[in-house]
């Protein structure tokens, strides 16, 4: 069994993928990795197919042991990995042998990683999905001590993938939806021209917003009825504080929602560390319908964009090591040696 | 048919939201389901997924592979469609007889709950318990469903805080609506009592014991009854002729 043992969790993780369509009629949050972008990366650099699950881990890692030979790609935050204490650069494809510790540490640009197997993680399917949803206990949750099993392993490219620049993208464009009319035309202004904040109350279901900003008039919204919920919702409490519906959101609602975050900047809002300072672009669909088009070309071009891993002499500690007399050039091979 | 014009608003880049109401009605649930009936049936493949709330119906599509005008316009073909033939009732729609136990730990709110109604306690759970509940949406978390129908003296309000996590079943009062949870969620509403019938479970084929234009009614048991309760019953079993 090529597995990864869950060792120690600094935090809960989940497990996560493309999440559940059309579920959200019987209540059942979409899901799927908050990072969308990321969890394609991933999926990119082993070759996984386009279902593959992940392990999604947020601003903090955990400690793996290899039980054989496996390889695994990382991707997302950016947080310090090892590979028996020895450095390895994130967003690439590692190999690990059996008996092996692999180490993830904080995140130190961005919120949430992901760990993959070749093959994808090997979890049960509940409503077409293998998604964690810890607040209904769909799907599974794992636990020091569990194993991460790759549903398949073989040869793989030792490939890496640059960072992508939405880390840095501090502006989220946002459309005008169908309750943009209950808030009064100066909330839709203080939206358009304040300067927000990532609050450090987050999870999977939301984003609460700070702002100096005036608060948002969530009084005329009070008596909406419940309406269907799209991810990038900002709904408005009854306190005037706006918060941003991610991956986990409840299907419907009713709170008032004053705009929406569009599709291809959902990633930047997932990964905006706490206390980011932002602000946002309202535009009109016809732009956001380009932004998402995109956005899904970049999704599904990323093979394209894999690089082989040269490594950096000064990050092998293990160079000593090598047998470098075996590897001279004999002069014969062909270019694909 | 419901009196006002439904109105298709974009809601993202991905989905239109048809509100079709103020409020939620059976005559405007029942409007909705055939609208999503024939949008699905006219769109087909193009249509990811419809979400039909209390008054509104979201249809989500894929914007790489369709125009947002054309899927609009699909919509209001859907929307003309319902206006020119009669829409016929759903031969889906079930009507389902559910035990609950009322009161005591099961129901610690109710007495608070007949007093605030202006009831005893026996006549609030025989109003509640006789009463033909419609099922307006399945929403706000795994299949928990809201019902309506309930009388006028049920307009009672709820907590100004939610509790903590109450158990999947509870059946929770508040303005003319019951809500029946799957799974514990944490609530403002008065939980009145508790159903052993569980509504939700993990199969592809069928979620959700109960769906929208569905309707229920209660039988009092003891808290014994229901302990008895099996979890596997077939869910067939709790239907009842509803005419």
């Amino acid at each position: 069994m090529t597995a990864l043992e869950i060792l120690d969790l600094a935090a809960p993780v989940t497990i996560q993928d493309h999440g559940r369509m059309g579920y959200r009629r019987f209540g059942v949050p979409a899901g799927g990795a908050i990072d969308h972008y990321a969890l394609a990366e991933g999926q990119a650099l082993l070759g996984n197919t386009h279902d593959s699950a992940a392990l999604e881990m947020s601003f903090q890692g955990g400690q793996f042991k290899a039980s054989a030979a496996l390889h695994f790609a990382t991707s997302g935050a950016e947080m310090a990995l090892a590979i028996d204490r020895s450095p390895v650069p994130w967003r690439t494809v590692q190999r690990i042998e059996a008996g092996q510790t692999l180490t993830i540490g904080p995140a130190s640009l961005g919120n949430y990683g992901y760990l993959h197997l070749k093959g994808g993680i090997e979890a049960p399917v509940a409503l077409s999905s293998r998604s964690t949803h810890i607040p209904s206990g769909i799907g599974w949750q794992p636990q020091v001590g569990e194993h991460l099993v790759a549903a398949c392993d073989g040869e793989c490219a030792m490939n890496m993938l640059p960072q992508a620049a939405y880390f840095n993208e501090r502006v989220l464009r946002v459309l005008r939806g169908p309750q943009t009319s209950l808030f009064p035309d100066t909330d839709l202004q203080t939206l358009a021209s304040g300067v927000f904040r990532t609050g450090f109350v987050r999870d999977r279901m939301g984003v609460r917003l700070e702002t100096d900003e005036t608060r948002f008039q969530a009084s005329a919204g009070r008596t909406v009825i419940s309406d269907p919920i799209m991810t990038g919702d900002i709904q408005v409490t009854a306190d005037g504080v706006g918060t941003v519906l991610l991956a986990d959101s409840q299907p419907t609602g009713g709170y008032p929602r004053l705009a929406t975050v569009i599709g291809a900047d959902l990633p930047v809002i997932a990964q905006m560390p706490p206390g980011a300072e932002f602000t946002f672009r309202l535009i009109e669909r016809d732009e956001a319908i380009r932004a998402w088009r995109a956005y899904m070309q970049d999704c599904n071009s990323l093979a394209r964009a894999i690089r082989p891993l040269v490594r950096n002499p000064h990050d092998i500690n293990d160079l000593l090591s090598y047998d470098l007399v075996s590897g001279l050039v004999r002069g014969d091979e062909s270019d694909a040696d | 048919m419901c009196a006002s014009n439904p109105v298709i608003h974009p809601l993202s880049e991905r989905a239109l939201l048809i509100i079709f109401a103020e409020t939620a009605s059976r005559s405007t649930t029942e409007t909705m389901l055939a609208f999503e009936h024939e949008v699905l049936q006219i769109g087909g493949e193009s249509i990811m997924e419809t979400v039909l709330a209390l008054r509104s119906v979201l249809v989500v599509f894929d914007p790489v592979a369709h125009e947002a005008v054309a899927i609009e316009d699909l919509c209001r073909r859907a929307l003309k469609s319902l206006k020119t033939a009669a829409v016929p009732a759903r031969k889906t729609m079930k009507t389902y007889r559910l035990p609950a136990v009322y009161g005591d730990t099961d129901g610690p709110d109710l007495n608070e709950a007949a007093d605030l109604a202006g009831l005893t306690s026996d006549d609030f759970i025989e109003q509640h318990a006789t009463c033909f509940h419609d099922v307006s949406s399945i929403g706000f978390a795994p299949g928990l469903a809201y019902l309506t129908g309930l009388p006028e003296a049920f307009a009672i309000p709820r907590n100004p805080t939610a509790s903590k996590p109450v158990p999947a079943g509870s059946l929770l009062v508040a303005n003319r609506q019951t809500v029946l949870p799957a799974t514990p969620i944490p609530t403002g509403w008065k939980r009145i009592a508790r159903t052993p019938v569980i509504g939700f479970r993990l199969s592809a084929e069928r979620p959700c014991l109960l769906a929208p234009g569905d309707r229920v009614t209660f039988t009092p048991v003891s808290a014994a009854e229901a302990a008895a309760w099996h979890p596997d019953t077939p869910w067939r079993t709790l239907e009842i002729d509803g005419t």
